[in-house]
Order: C-alpha cells, then sequence, then structure tokens
C-alpha cells in the first residue's frame, strides 16, 4: 500500500529545498543560457527545461559531491547544445555563436548589434573555451566551478584555454594577451 | 564593472607581468569594453515566478496541497490543474497520483540517445526497402485519379469527405479521364560526388520498455476491490488512453508498445464540429461550407497555433527543428485547378511540421515527407488543433554497413529514379527532370521479420528535382539513393531498362496512407 502522506511529506520538503536554490540560480542559469542564445524567449524556454530536468533529477543528486551551481550549469550547458543540435544544421552547432549570422534564428536585435565585435573575435574559439571566457569573465565564476560545469580539470581547463590562445593571438594579440593574464591572475 | 574592479584585475596581471603597467590606460580601455559587451539578458521577474510556480507550485501552495489530498485519501474525484481541465478516467486516478509524486516524473527517453553495436546488425537490409527508396510526396487523391494510368483509378468519393492532415487535398473526389500516361527519366545536373566514407551508421529505433514497465508498476498497486493488481507480477502495460472531460478537450494516447505519444481531439466534447466540414467545391454545399485561398490563415498564425498549444500541454519539443507548414497539398491544388478540375479542393486541416533530426540530418519517410513532430489545425474551425502526432521517444542503436564509395553508381540509381526505380508506362511521351547536388539524409524504412517489424533509419542522399514537370502528370520531387552498398540492387535483377510499375496509394487523403508495392518480377535474394 502507498503511504501517501510520507511520501508528500519528503517531497514537500524536497521541494522547499528546491525552491531555495531555483531563488538562487534562476537569474544566473538564464543568463548563461541567453549569453550562449542570444534570444529572450528562446533562453526562457532553455532555462525552464533546465530547472525542470533538475527538479526531476534533485532527488538522486548528492550536494556533498559538487557545486549545485556546476550541475545547473552543465544541465543548462547540454540542454543548449541539444537545442541546437535538434535543428536543421548541415555543420555542428553548440551554441548561437557557431552559427554563420545566415540562418533564420531569431535573435534578439540589440544583442545582435552589440556582440558584432566580440562575436568576430571569439567565433574561433570552440564552445567550451567560449563558456570559459563566458563564465569566467561575464558570470565571474571560480575557474573550480568552471572546471566542474564542463567536467574536466582545472589544469586541463588552462590547458584547453591556451591553446585557443594560441589561434587567438594571431587575431587579436593584445586582447590575447589580456585574457591570458586575466584567466591567470583569476585562479 | 566599475574602474577600481578593472585596476584590481590589472594590480593582479602586474604581478605576473610587471611590464604591462607602463600600458594601464589601454588595458583599462580594452578590459573596459569587454565587460561593457556583456548584453543585457532582459530577464524578467515574472518568468521567474511563473516557471517556479509550475515546476513547485503545487507543493509550496498549501491550500491546494490540503484539496488534492483530501480528496484523494477520501476517495472522492480526483481533481488536479492540467491547464484547468479535469481527468476523470478511473485509471488516471492511480496514475495521476503517481505524476503528482515527484519520484514518478517519467522519463520515457524522449531525449535522443544513440547507441553503438557491432558492424551489420541489423541483419541483410535489402528487404528493409522493400526494393525501393523512392520518396513520393503526398497528393494521394491525385496520384489516384490523375497520375496513375487507367486501369487503376477508381472511384473514391469517400476521399473527400475524409479530413487529410495538409498533406493530401489537391484531386477531386470522382474519377475522371485519365490523361495520357507521362514517362519520366531523370539527369544528374549537380556536383561530382565525392564519397570516401568506407562505412555508414544506420540507425534503428530501439523501444526502452520503460514506458510500459513505468505505467505497469503504477497501475499494479491498485486494488479495485473485484481485482487486486498487485497480486499479479511483473505487470507491463500495452497501451493506455486518456481524456480531458471538458468542453473542447483532447484524447491522449499512449502507444506504450511504440513508445509513442499521440494527442487528438475528444469528439464527444467538441459542440458542432461535425457541422463545420468543409464541403468539396462540387457538392451542392452552402458557398460559406467551401473553403477557398482567401481562408488558409499566413504561415506566422498557423506556426503561432502550433506553439501556443504545444506550450500550453508542455509537449517538449526540444528534439524537433523549426516548425513549418506542410505545404504538399498545394501543388496538386494547383495543378488540379489549372486543368479546370472542379473538384480541386483545400484540404480543412493544414499541418505545422517541426522536423526531425538525427545526427544533424533530417530524416525522411520512405514513401515521403519530413519525419517530425506533426500538429493539425482545423482550418474550418477557428484554427483549433486537431491532433499532435509523432512523438516518439529518441533512443537508437547505431550500427555500421559498408557504404557505395563510386559516386557514379549512387548517381546511376538516381537516375533510374532511385533504387525501386521510376514509373515507365512504355508508351506516350517522355519528360527529363533534372536532379540537383544531393543533400545527406536518413531514410526512415520498415524492415519486417516474421510477425516484428523494425524502424531503421538508413543515410541516404536526396536529390532534388530542379524543377517539376508542368503537367503534373509526376509526384515526387525527390529522389532518395541509400548510402549503403547491399541496398543499391536494381529489383529487376540489373535489368535497369525495365522499371517497376507504378506504385499507387490506398485509401483516403488522410495521411498515413498504405503504399500498395506493385507485384515485382521473382528475384532470388538472400
Amino acid at each position: 500500500m502507498i503511504d501517501a502522506d510520507k511520501i508528500h511529506g519528503q517531497e514537500e520538503e524536497l521541494a522547499k529545498e528546491f525552491g531555495k536554490i531555483y531563488d538562487q540560480y534562476i537569474k544566473k542559469i538564464y543568463n548563461f543560457v541567453y549569453y550562449k542564445t542570444h534570444h529572450k524567449e528562446t533562453a526562457e524556454d532553455l532555462a525552464s527545461v533546465t530547472f525542470a530536468k533538475a527538479w526531476e533529477r534533485f532527488n538522486t543528486f548528492d550536494q556533498k559531491k559538487g557545486f549545485v551551481s556546476a550541475w545547473l550549469y552543465k544541465i543548462a550547458r547540454n540542454t543548449v547544445i541539444d537545442h541546437y543540435r535538434a535543428q536543421k544544421f548541415e555543420y555542428d552547432v553548440d551554441d548561437v555563436w557557431d552559427l554563420s549570422g545566415n540562418e533564420d534564428i531569431p535573435l534578439d536585435t540589440e544583442t545582435k548589434l552589440k556582440l558584432e565585435e566580440v562575436r568576430k573575435h571569439i567565433k574561433f574559439l570552440n564552445s567550451s573555451e567560449r563558456d570559459i571566457l563566458i563564465m569566467r569573465v561575464w558570470q565571474e565564476l571560480s575557474y573550480k566551478e568552471i572546471a566542474e560545469i564542463l567536467g574536466k580539470s582545472e589544469a586541463s581547463c588552462k590547458m584547453a584555454f591556451s591553446r585557443a590562445l594560441a589561434r587567438l593571438k594571431k587575431r587579436i594579440p593584445l586582447a590575447a594577451v589580456i585574457a591570458f593574464f586575466l584567466f591567470s591572475s583569476l585562479d | 564593472m566599475t574602474d577600481k574592479d578593472i585596476k584590481k584585475i590589472l594590480k593582479d596581471l602586474y604581478k605576473l607581468e610587471p611590464s604591462l603597467a607602463d600600458r594601464e590606460v589601454e588595458l583599462m580601455e580594452i578590459i573596459k569594453e569587454f565587460a561593457l559587451a556583456r548584453p543585457d539578458t532582459k530577464f524578467d521577474k515574472k518568468f521567474q515566478n511563473e516557471i517556479k510556480n509550475k515546476l513547485l507550485g503545487r507543493f509550496l501552495e498549501t491550500d491546494r496541497k490540503i484539496y488534492f489530498w483530501q480528496n484523494f485519501m477520501n476517495g472522492k474525484k480526483l481533481f488536479f490543474g492540467f491547464g484547468g481541465a479535469i481527468i476523470l478516467i478511473l485509471i488516471a486516478v492511480p496514475l495521476a497520483y503517481s505524476m503528482y509524486s515527484k519520484n514518478s516524473n517519467f522519463n520515457f527517453g524522449f531525449e535522443q540517445r544513440v547507441k553503438s553495436v557491432g558492424d551489420g546488425a541489423f541483419g541483410n537490409l535489402w528487404g528493409a526497402s522493400g526494393g525501393s527508396n523512392n520518396l513520393g510526396m503526398g497528393g494521394e487523391e491525385y496520384a489516384q485519379t490523375s497520375a496513375a494510368p487507367a486501369p487503376m483509378m477508381a472511384e473514391n468519393d469517400a476521399a473527400a469527405e475524409t479530413r487529410s492532415l495538409g498533406v493530401g487535398g489537391g484531386g477531386g473526389s470522382k474519377a475522371m479521364i485519365a490523361p495520357e500516361a507521362t514517362n519520366i527519366t531523370f539527369k544528374y545536373i549537380g556536383e561530382k560526388l565525392d564519397l570516401s566514407q568506407e562505412k555508414v551508421s544506420v540507425l534503428k529505433r530501439e523501444r526502452t520498455g520503460e514506458m510500459a514497465k513505468k505505467f505497469g508498476g503504477v497501475l499494479g498497486n491498485i486494488n479495485t476491490g473485484m481485482l487486486n493488481l498487485s497480486k499479479f507480477k511483473n505487470l507491463e502495460a500495452q497501451n493506455i488512453s486518456l481524456s480531458e472531460n471538458r468542453d473542447n478537450g483532447y484524447n491522449i494516447y499512449f502507444d506504450v508498445g511504440n513508445e509513442t505519444i499521440t494527442l487528438n481531439q475528444n469528439w464527444s466534447k467538441w459542440a458542432g464540429i461535425y457541422d463545420r466540414v468543409a464541403c468539396p467545391p462540387d457538392s451542392a454545399c452552402p458557398e460559406s461550407s467551401r473553403l477557398e485561398e482567401k481562408d488558409i490563415p499566413a504561415d506566422e498564425a498557423l506556426i503561432s497555433v502550433a506553439d501556443n498549444f504545444i506550450k500550453n500541454y508542455s509537449i517538449n519539443k526540444n528534439i524537433y527543428g523549426a516548425p513549418e507548414i506542410d505545404k504538399t497539398w498545394r501543388r496538386y491544388y494547383l495543378l488540379a485547378k489549372e486543368q479546370n478540375d472542379a473538384a480541386a479542393s483545400i484540404p480543412q486541416e493544414m499541418s505545422v511540421l517541426y522536423p526531425l533530426a538525427i545526427n544533424g540530418k533530417q530524416v525522411y519517410e520512405q514513401y515521403g515527407g519530413k519525419v517530425g513532430l506533426r500538429v493539425g489545425i482545423d482550418i474550418k474551425n477557428n484554427n483549433k488543433v486537431t491532433g499532435v502526432y509523432g512523438l516518439e521517444t529518441q533512443s537508437y542503436s547505431s550500427s555500421d554497413y559498408a557504404a557505395e564509395m563510386n559516386g557514379e553508381t549512387i548517381i546511376k540509381f538516381a537516375e533510374q529514379g532511385g533504387v525501386g526505380g521510376s514509373y515507365y508506362y512504355g508508351g506516350g511521351k517522355t519528360v527529363t527532370l533534372e536532379l540537383m547536388t544531393p543533400q545527406a539524409i536518413y531514410v526512415r524504412q520498415w524492415k519486417y521479420s516474421g510477425m516484428e517489424s523494425s524502424e531503421l533509419f538508413v543515410p541516404s542522399l536526396l536529390f532534388k528535382v530542379k524543377e517539376m514537370p508542368k503537367d503534373g502528370y509526376y509526384s515526387n520531387e525527390y529522389i532518395a539513393v541509400p548510402l549503403v552498398k547491399e541496398m543499391l540492387r536494381s529489383p529487376q535483377n540489373g535489368d535497369d531498362d525495365i522499371k517497376s510499375m507504378p506504385a499507387t496509394r490506398s485509401g483516403s487523403g488522410s495521411s498515413p496512407s498504405v503504399l500498395i508495392e506493385p507485384a515485382l518480377p521473382e528475384k532470388s535474394v538472400e
């Protein structure tokens, strides 16, 4: 026989706990998704999917084993990748930065114009490298959190970024130098 | 980011590289510029509250919670929020209880997963295509009445009364005088094909059994008083249906065996719907019952209807691409009109398609049309959604097969109209259609083995016809040729000069319809 009261009591506790996490992270996760989609409605859809997935799996998440922030970012990142890969592009697209600009994808005009210059430089990075840049500079996450989100060690994150720098250096030498020192100094 | 923040960052930089201090002004400008490039995300507090309410509202709103549990534990009717609707079917009680429980948020596998298995794991694939890989693009009724040769034509009055899902329509309901048959040949005019892959991966959709087990697990806890289901072991559900008991409600069908979900109108709750059936143009209906081109909503409006429905019912469309309107019917409608066919008709239901892509490649049905999530919209009934089709679990196994690496061979098959050949009537006039450079796709095909069928997705090249013949006697806008070497055999044991007889479709214009393959000469296949 199902003990409905007991089950519901446990769920209510979980819901309260998840509610606090939701309030704490919804804006950060939404922002992260927005930085990777450049479209408000899409970001809202994908952020809500992220939290729906997180809620679905919340009872299996062990907070002792990792940051809840990293867990949420990881789900968000995969949700964005799934969103773009499910579309009919003839090449790999992980986020909006991978697009050529000729696709029929909704973008917020203001954001598109504002990021035109930045886009020229960072579209040559792969999606992990771009995520490091976004999370560290625009979202001010620690290197430890970034490494956990990307499922890599801190050292390998730095390695990946240094490889990206080697490419960027040819295009924007000064910016690359600054970025290198920014990331090196923010550990 | 303030100047103070930037200076702090620079100060850290100087510790690593003191010479940078000489360029502080320039560095500050660049960092500031970079920080300023951060876009305004337009975060909406209302959105925050809405999502929280959707996810957790039922747990955090005490009144609703007590109301629910009191009713549930007292064995009264179960009421719960599903867009304000009430689901009353007895089977829904334990099911809803379980779904209400967070631990039972069922994940049936609607996210795409592909698991590799050994080479050639799906057996010989020649039979999978049924000797044909042609993509017929709808227009069933027209095909029956106009495209097929005279002996194959049939009276089909019922077709006009059956509402098709945006792919039929076009042709008339009554048999017409058969036009002279037209032979079709193809000529490839695209770029040279460079096929370097030695193997291609064929996919097979796998049923995980999760849906059967989870529904069975929940329902297996019921003691009805007459029968205690918990006494049965290892129960698995077969098919489940639920209905919204409200005006303009919907039915939800879970085909558990095939792991698909379908929605359609709960007819008993749609008042007067039979009074608003579009009449065939040549019938004695009132003017107001006929559909004209001006009655067709704009694409954006149809897509908006579909999007809103999907959003309102929280249908997960993450794996599907941007919506498009299926306009297959239009070609046949225009052709019928050109020929002054009084029975040229506009389908009452338009279809919004969210196309499925696997591994970035679009998926086509073997006999035409893109595979995906379809939303039917009744344009005669205030653009109400009639149904949602094509929600399927997305677990696949992937097996490598030897690929055809000779581009000329692929082109040869394309120019003969696909593996199954093209229509050839032996007389009449001949039209040559030009084929353009192909794109890589998957073609969904069924392989039958005894009583079991496998749903395969075969990597193929899709050749688009550059310009369709104006007389409309040919319906395929595409030719698909599989890249799997063993599937590339002529149906007539290599006798390319003899083409197979044309295929025709049975039934009305409703989608999907069954294609009756013509009899082929006996051939030795393993």
